[in-house]
């Protein structure tokens, strides 16, 4: 049987868990914490960083690192809430032809879900590495 | 197998070193702190210092030989997976992304990171 697993993709940080024996284990990262910000960062280099490790470069490279990308899903850029976080965020959020609110990185557009997709496709990662090392 | 223990080892080390690190900090805040009025002091207090500096030592000496080693900040290229970025400084004096000060010392054993070197990073003016 297939194993049952647990994500909460939440506004600062992200955690995932798995259901054994009855018992949920949370399911570490790769740098052994037990939840991963939910941070994507944009090097010059074109590296794409997520995670504390995206957080550790946020103060030097702050235009490029997208954080708490949550409250923007499903949002129009118009909205009191999409308006409110421009004021405060170092990155830059713009309209889209749809009237939802995107975020521009290093000259490209990019949905809130697809980001998001971004620190999921990382948890994945990391979830199925240790799904692996324990069979 | 081989790898799997040795990843077992820096894990376990790694874990007894986090906790370790910050008695260890401490011992060389109070240390630093005190050589500042050394020069005032008697000579019985001196002796003490120096007493508590060697057993600072001999404390890094013990996490070195297990393996726990300093993480190079001052002057490198700054890079998230060993160093954090706390505050930037405007500057021509250096590259940009170079570590211009450690403000708290990071460590490693193996490949395992046990904490990330605090930095002050170089950014164009």
């Amino acid at each position: 049987m297939g194993k049952t697993i647990g994500i909460d993709l939440g506004t600062t940080n992200c955690c995932v868990s798995v259901l054994e024996g009855g018992a949920v284990q949370i399911v570490p990262n790769k740098e052994g914490g037990r939840t991963t910000p939910s941070v994507v960062g944009f090097t010059d280099k074109g590296e794409r960083l997520v995670g504390q490790i995206a957080k550790r470069q946020a103060v030097t490279n702050a235009a490029n690192t997208v954080y708490a990308v949550k409250r923007l899903i499903g949002r129009k850029f118009k909205s009191p809430e999409v308006q409110r976080m421009r004021e405060t965020s170092a990155f830059e959020i713009v309209d889209s032809p749809n009237g939802d609110a995107r975020v521009r990185v290093q000259g490209r557009s990019y949905s809130p879900p697809e980001l998001s997709g971004i620190v999921l496709q990382r948890l994945k990662a990391a979830g199925g590495e240790s799904f692996s090392a324990s069979r | 197998m081989e790898r799997e223990r040795s990843e077992t080892y820096d894990r376990v080390v790694a874990d007894l070193a986090g906790k370790l690190l910050p008695v260890l900090d401490n011992l060389k805040r109070g240390l630093d702190t005190e050589a500042s009025i050394e020069a005032s002091e008697s000579d019985e207090f001196r002796h003490f210092l120096s007493g508590v500096d060697l057993i600072y030592k001999q404390l890094y000496g013990v996490l070195d030989a297990l393996g726990v080693k300093a993480i190079l900040a001052e002057g490198e290229k700054f890079d998230p997976h060993l160093h954090e970025a706390v505050v930037t400084e405007p500057t021509d004096d250096y590259e940009p992304d170079t570590v211009i000060q450690e403000i708290v010392r990071g460590f490693r054993v193996g490949n395992k990171l046990i904490r990330p070197a605090l930095v002050k990073v170089a950014v164009k003016q």
